[in-house]
């Protein structure tokens, strides 16, 4: 997400100003003036929340890099403790193995994991660096997320041991499932905004009923 | 967004709390004087391309969702009995 579309997503003071007859915020400052508080944010501040990555591409991907022996000591301190030694999870842990299942994705238990199921490689970057650690989130330095990717991604086997993590280097990685997601083009829903006269409600049973 | 007290049957126009702006959270409201009979209630939205939300059942013959799993967007009803106990109405 660009700044620009995160800066239109702010409903509020600023958008009532614009919809005044197109005034800028400061302009439009103040039909209401008991209601102008608050300061413009900066180009800078933005940066620190735009931090959505366009996975297909890795554009917006960050500065910084990190190797399979460095994401081996990065997940020894922060992701051990629920996601078990060499990401298997395991029984007596909080979450399943982040390894394995590659070829899974059509048999009717499938394991997901990065490798089996994620279409393009960046998606880890950005899922790591915005939610992990789960009691700590977007804490992480760009390098360590880059390094502990890396980690994951060589022991499922996708890229070798010296292999080096970074903006250029994690969109190219092949990813098993990529072509396995397709558009779906069924057509979408057609309700009418019938207001009398029309068909009750009914009931539909839930999903796992059959 | 319009709200239906008799199950689907009929429904009336709420009021959008603004402002209104696409891509945004709305709240809206809905007066209703309740007599003490037993009701079906929902709301149904309308979006700024006229897709209507669907209903369950519609929803589930479309796109075969149902349940809670994602991407389910169809109209939910509530029953409320005499008593004024509120459950929900997807079988």
């Amino acid at each position: 997400m660009q700044s620009r579309d995160l800066t239109k997503a702010l409903c509020g003071a600023v958008a009532l100003a614009v919809m005044a007859g197109g005034l800028s915020a400061q302009e439009a400052a103040w039909e209401r003036p008991d209601a102008g508080f608050g300061t413009p944010v900066t180009e800078d501040d933005l940066a620190l929340w735009d931090i959505a990555i366009t996975t297909p591409t890795g554009e917006n991907l960050p500065e910084g890099e990190g190797t399979v022996a460095q994401g081996t000591e990065v997940y020894g301190q922060l992701c051990v403790a629920c996601h078990g030694e060499n990401a298997e999870g395991g029984a007596d842990l909080m979450y399943g193995s982040m390894v394995g299942g590659i070829g899974s994705m059509t048999e009717s238990k499938r394991v997901l994991t990065p490798g089996s199921m994620y279409p393009y490689a960046p998606i880890l970057f950005d899922y790591v660096r915005r939610a992990m650690p789960l009691d700590n989130p977007h804490s992480m330095t760009n390098s360590d997320v880059y390094a502990v990717s890396a980690y994951i991604y060589h022991l499922n086997g996708l890229i070798p041991e010296d292999f080096v993590m970074n903006a250029e280097t994690m969109p190219g990685i092949q990813m098993p499932n990529r072509d396995a997601f397709f558009e779906d083009d069924r057509p979408d829903t057609a309700n009418e905004r019938c207001m009398e006269g029309c068909d009750p409600i009914g009931t539909v049973a839930m999903a796992d009923d059959g | 967004m319009d709200v239906t007290l008799d199950g689907g049957r009929t429904w009336t126009e709420a009021t959008l709390d603004g402002p209104v702006m696409e891509k945004c959270l709305t709240q809206f409201r809905f007066r209703w004087n309740w007599n003490g009979e037993p009701a079906k209630i929902a709301s149904r939205a309308t979006d700024s391309t006229g897709y209507v939300q669907p209903t369950a059942e519609q929803l589930a013959r479309q796109r075969e969702i149902s349940g809670f799993v994602q991407h389910n967007n169809a109209i939910f009803p509530w029953t409320v009995d005499a008593n004024g106990e509120v459950g929900n109405a997807i079988a």
